[in-house]
């Protein structure tokens, strides 16, 4: 059994004397297995005696979706795809999209919180910047402004605004409400 | 949010929106306390001052039918250490940086469809964003020339540049991290931690 002190790895098991702390030397590999993503290791924690697998506190843990999917909608998360988009290209819905994007920033943020500290900067610049989340716009004018809602269109709307109408028998065309 | 993050008191430079100042003297302040007169009637209030060492400048833009006419900067805290130092007022780094955001999250693109329903998955985009942008992304301005190697017999095309990451740049990274790399990252937990975001 190797037993190698830059596994990287802290025990996961937050009742062991040593919870999170790296290579301390009680990390040790004892098996593998074959995952979509290739072969994966399998640790244990001599201290508490508890295995656990490389993927565990990471964005892969517990998915079954091969990694390189779910690294290719992250990438194209932050290439300016949009997420319907990529819910088309990769086959997946957006909610799946979203979870990994909640696992990945989480990790992001745990990121920032150990590296971005005590930086020695010189100069900060401050800025704003405007965007628009959910526009309240549509829903806000009144009954009598119909023609103006009707230009600001369908893009320019939030979802719960936009309720296509149901077609009267299925594989109907959906059309855009009344607006 | 940047006071925890940065070594002492930097300079600030911003436009002309009036909030910053009130902001800044609130987390970098010096408190002067008035000393009870013994009369009836409420003690006065301590005083908040802006910090000795707090350099705030302004570049205030003056546009005329959508045209910059006149570009007026103005310091309104820390004149002399701004002049001891040297620094020029600006916020074209952040006006840069601004659009690296709009042309990497699709949210964020002006006069698009794809704009953000949910202000937590925002905040989730650019939390990635910014982690990957720091550690992932090499950026042009920073690399270096690698030093002259003898020519491989196999490759045509020799790498010519050593890339960089801005938290290279920083010292805080000694690397390139993969995009991999950035999804499992595993670190030992922070006995000091200070909030971030």
């Amino acid at each position: 059994m190797r037993k190698p002190k830059d596994w990287g790895q802290p025990c996961p098991n937050s009742d062991c004397s040593h919870y999170r702390l790296m290579n301390r030397g009680n990390i040790s590999a004892i098996s593998t297995y074959l995952t979509q993503s290739g072969k994966r290791r399998i640790f244990l924690c001599s201290t508490c005696e508890r295995p656990f697998s490389e993927t565990r506190d990471t964005v892969f843990f517990d998915l079954k979706t091969p990694e390189e999917k779910i690294i290719m909608a992250l990438k194209m998360l932050l290439v300016k795809v949009a997420l319907s988009d990529i819910g088309f290209v990769l086959g997946v819905t957006e909610a799946t999209v979203l979870e990994w994007l909640r696992r990945a920033a989480q990790k992001a943020e745990e990121i920032n919180a150990h590296l971005l500290r005590e930086l020695p900067v010189t100069q900060v610049q401050l800025d704003e910047m405007w965007n628009f989340i959910r526009r309240k716009h549509a829903k806000e004018a009144g009954p009598g402004r119909r023609e103006h809602r009707v230009e600001r269109g369908r893009a320019a709307m939030g979802v719960d605004q936009f309720r296509p109408r149901m077609p009267a028998h299925p594989g109907g065309v959906c059309w855009p409400p009344d607006l | 949010m940047t006071a925890a993050v940065v070594l002492g008191v930097p300079c600030f430079f911003s436009d002309g929106f009036s909030c910053y100042l009130s902001a800044l003297i609130e987390v970098y302040h010096t408190l002067t306390t008035f000393p009870r007169t013994g009369k009836p009637g409420r003690p006065k209030q301590p005083l908040k001052e802006p910090h000795p060492e707090l350099v705030y400048g302004q570049v205030i833009k003056k546009k005329q039918k959508g045209r910059l006419q006149e570009l007026v900067s103005r310091v309104r805290c820390g004149a002399k250490r701004l002049e001891e130092l040297g620094l020029s007022i600006s916020t074209s780094l952040l006006e840069r940086l601004n659009l690296t955001l709009r042309h990497a999250l699709a949210p964020l693109v002006r006069k698009s469809a794809s704009f953000c329903k949910d202000r937590t998955q925002m905040r989730r985009r650019v939390v990635l964003f910014q982690a990957f942008y720091n550690f992932a992304r090499p950026h042009m301005s920073l690399r270096g020339p690698l030093p002259d190697q003898e020519p491989h017999a196999s490759g045509l095309i020799q790498p010519k540049w050593r890339h960089r990451t801005p938290g290279m740049a920083a010292g805080l990274t000694d690397h390139v991290w993969t995009f991999r790399e950035l999804l499992t990252a595993k670190f030992e937990p922070l006995h000091n931690q200070s909030s971030s975001g």
